[in-house]
């Protein structure tokens, strides 16, 4: 268990949020995934839905998350075939700036098959490559297997 | 950001280490082009500095870079370290 969850745990024992509002941190806890540097705000937020104000008592400094450095594609074939490509996040990150200022024919011409390039030129690839860090496929069709995840 | 110091090359048998380090006085060199037109000009949204700023980028974003295939015939690596 957490230190987070024991703290909420620990709070509704001793009285100081009700159940309902136990409950509602907890499930903020579970979603806290997508951003662990903001749980002190919304932690506060949470601890207003009761109508009480319990700030100093819900402070916690969760540690960021590290993002991921690599993202690795791993194909393994039944024949013995193997394909190991390791590619670095910050070739990611300058490749997507660089993907958005192609030519604007060759832009065109992408498009037309379906690939819009603008689309990543307006993310934060900050954003994208912490979205990144929960990737993982797996495929396996009999013959070969195709492993792409984040480390 | 420091750039790939050597491109490692296997081809079946063949491995061949080149040493990009040789490169790094002329990636040097653009950096501080590029950082002398951007004080000079100031940075522009898009255009040919921003693109050459990004390029300079991507090089130095290949250190860690790695692909290796291995097949019946074909036995391939290539690693920026």
């Amino acid at each position: 268990m957490s230190e987070e969850r024991k703290k909420v745990l620990e709070m509704l024992a001793e009285g100081k949020i009700t159940a309902e509002e136990a409950e509602s941190l907890l499930d903020k806890l579970s979603e806290k995934g997508e951003g662990e540097g903001r749980t002190k705000r919304v932690f506060s937020k949470a601890i207003h839905i009761g109508g009480k104000t319990h700030d100093d008592d819900v402070e916690f400094d969760a540690e960021p998350r590290s993002l991921p450095r690599y993202l690795r594609v791993v194909v393994d074939g039944d024949a013995g075939e193997k394909v190991n490509i390791r590619v670095p996040m910050k070739l990611i990150r300058t490749g997507i700036k660089l993907g958005a200022m192609l030519p604007t024919d060759a832009k065109e011409k992408m498009e037309d098959k379906g690939i819009d390039l603008n689309a990543f030129g307006e993310m934060e690839t900050d954003e994208l490559i912490a979205a990144l860090s929960d990737l993982s496929v797996d495929v396996e069709d009999g013959e070969e297997t195709v492993r792409i995840f984040c480390e | 950001m420091i750039p790939p110091a050597l491109l490692i090359l296997r081809i079946g048998r063949f491995w061949l280490p080149l040493p990009i380090f040789l490169l790094w006085p002329l990636v040097l060199l653009g950096w501080i082009i590029v950082g002398a037109l951007w004080l000079l000009w100031g940075l522009p949204r898009r255009g040919r500095l921003r693109m050459t700023l990004n390029l300079l980028a991507a090089l130095n974003a290949l250190r860690g870079l790695s692909v290796d295939v291995q097949g019946k015939d074909e036995n391939i690596k290539l690693q920026f370290i």
